[in-house]
């Protein structure tokens, strides 16, 4: 059961129990009897109303989500060997022979947010996105 | 009755009713209007008495009405009555002090010693921790009992340790704590108060002390040293020592600042702390997962925890550097909780709630994935909202089901 109202600022709020919601809003809550807790994503407005959001509208945020995660991730893992990049820039060097370890692992790791990517693009489920997600955090 | 009081009028009272009227008038004032009432008629005037023939009391008339002559005219009564003491009758209470024939009773003396001696009877010494005495006498010499030993030339105290009768010899032999015995002993003394009336000696301004904490109790450090106060708890004006168990509490409780909250959870997605809270206030909270650790097994998800167990949509701006088996990486989400966790996880925060300004920060270690085994990430949430009041501390919300323990100490 999860309890649903927009209080004074125009902010969705959620409680699972009847008790937490404000007095003054009690008479306007809205009741998902098939949602939880932890479902409070899975709500939004519209028109003022309070609307469950259907799969692809959450399997879209997902995706945006998960995008910008991979992002974050990829961009930390490169980002330690970057000055590598500008050196070899810099000095006229060929990357695969004077670094070919850290080359390797550069093509490694951008191959790997390739793929991710191309998954999170084509998935059409959650439990889809959620073994991306997975992957994602694993990466390394 | 002798209240015919009537008054002779001139011109109305007739001779014939003089001697009648006049013997009336005698016979009244002769008797102090003696009835089982006051006299109404004529009205009574200042100074007149009245014998209450059913009290057997005298009265007399003043200008605040009929008062008993030997109370309030002499006082005398009321003396009496306030000689009585705690005691029916004046009598009994000179009796106290006082025998019929006005000598007084023996007096006792002021300055009792502290010390009594068995007499006639004979103490030999045994040795210098033991004496013997005719007679059985274990009654007297009990364990701890103090004794004053009287020598040829000195005298010794030492106590009681433990003392037996022999029947046969008709001797009580007494075994005594220090050393101190001689030969030949010229006398024993023993305490006038044996230890056994000692049941109050533990007092200190009127308190028992005792190894089992209660109410109004003196409790001792036990063999460890320890102060156990077991269920009771220490409080002063600043702080309070003291940990309560809020496991599947109903309803929220107000933690005094020092005080500990202790909750267990078990298999589950949601946890209510059932805190109350208030502006101004400062916590210290440790939420410790127990689930099996390793590289596996973990849900992707955040640990939350909702504020008056209520998610605000978007309000909550999370800042966090991490380190996992990768390397190390930064984060700044938005959320609509409190993140003070990550699938299972040992998580050390701090909560701040001003109404202006509420925030909870701290340290956690995540396990579960397989580059998560450990896993250390610094955090810090703010909700970004300066109104609102944070009333209940809130639920922690898992993204998976979980087993721990939450430990909240108030701080401020």
């Amino acid at each position: 059961m999860l309890y649903a109202w927009i209080d004074d600022n125009g902010m969705l709020c959620t409680t699972f129990e009847l008790q937490s919601v404000p007095e003054q809003f009690r008479d306007n809550v809205t009741v998902f009897e098939n949602l939880n807790i932890q479902d409070h994503d899975k709500l939004y407005v519209e028109n003022g109303q309070i609307k469950e959001k259907n799969e692809s509208m959450i399997i879209q945020e997902m995706k945006e989500k998960l995008s910008m995660e991979l992002k974050q991730k990829v961009y930390s893992l490169l980002q330690p060997t970057d000055w590598v990049v500008v050196k070899c820039v810099e000095l006229g060097l060929d990357m695969g022979v004077a670094y070919p370890e850290i080359y390797q692992r550069r093509q490694v790791i951008r191959q790997a947010n390739d793929a991710l990517d191309s998954r999170i693009n084509s998935a059409t489920s959650i439990n889809e996105l959620m073994d991306i997600q997975k992957d994602i955090e694993v990466l390394k | 009755m002798s209240q015919t009081y009537e008054t002779l009028v001139s011109g109305t009272t007739t001779f014939g009713q003089l001697y009648g009227k006049i013997n009336n008038l005698a016979e009244a004032l002769r008797s102090c209007f003696c009835g089982n009432s006051f006299p109404t008629t004529p009205s009574p005037t200042i100074g007149q008495l009245c014998f209450r023939t059913d009290l057997n009391k005298l009265y007399v008339f003043t200008s605040s009405g009929w008062k008993e002559v030997a109370i309030e005219l002499t006082g005398l009564g009321a003396e009496i009555i306030n000689a009585r003491g705690t005691k029916p009758t004046l009598d009994q209470r000179l009796d106290v002090a006082m025998n019929e024939d006005g000598t007084l009773k023996a007096s006792t003396s002021l300055n009792p010693s502290q010390w009594v001696s068995l007499t006639g009877y004979t103490f030999e010494y045994v040795t210098p921790t033991t004496f013997t005495v005719n007679g059985s006498h274990t009654d007297i010499y009990v364990a701890k009992r103090r004794l004053k030993i009287n020598l040829l030339s000195s005298i010794a105290y030492t106590e009681v340790v433990s003392s037996s009768y022999d029947s046969n010899q008709d001797k009580t032999t007494v075994q005594t704590l220090d050393a101190v015995l001689d030969d030949p002993i010229v006398s024993v003394e023993h305490l006038i108060i044996s230890p056994d009336n000692f049941n109050n000696a533990d007092k200190v301004d009127g308190y028992h002390a005792s190894q089992t904490p209660a109410p109004n109790v003196i409790v001792p450090l036990d063999a460890n040293g320890i102060l156990d106060l077991s269920a009771t708890y220490v409080k002063s004006n600043v702080y309070t020592f003291r940990r309560v168990d809020l496991t599947d509490a109903t309803s929220d409780y107000m933690l005094q600042v020092g005080e500990e909250a202790y909750i267990s959870f078990s298999n589950t997605m949601s946890v209510p702390l059932r805190i109350a809270t208030q502006s101004g206030t400062y916590y210290e909270c440790h939420l410790v997962c127990n689930n099996t650790g390793g590289t596996s097994g973990g849900t992707s998800g955040s640990i939350y925890l909702n504020p008056n167990n209520t998610t605000y949509s978007d309000s909550f701006i999370y800042a966090e550097l991490y380190r996992d088996s990768g390397m190390a990486h930064s984060n700044y989400f938005t959320y609509s909780a409190f993140r003070c966790g990550h699938m299972f996880v040992s998580s050390l925060f701090y909560i701040t709630n001003f109404v202006q300004y509420k925030n909870v920060k701290g340290i956690y270690d995540i396990y579960g994935l397989s580059n998560t085994y450990p896993c250390l990430d610094i955090f810090s949430t703010d909700w970004q909202d300066t109104t609102t009041s944070w009333t209940s501390l809130g639920t922690i919300v898992f993204p998976q089901n979980s087993s721990g323990y939450i430990l909240v100490q108030r701080i401020l």
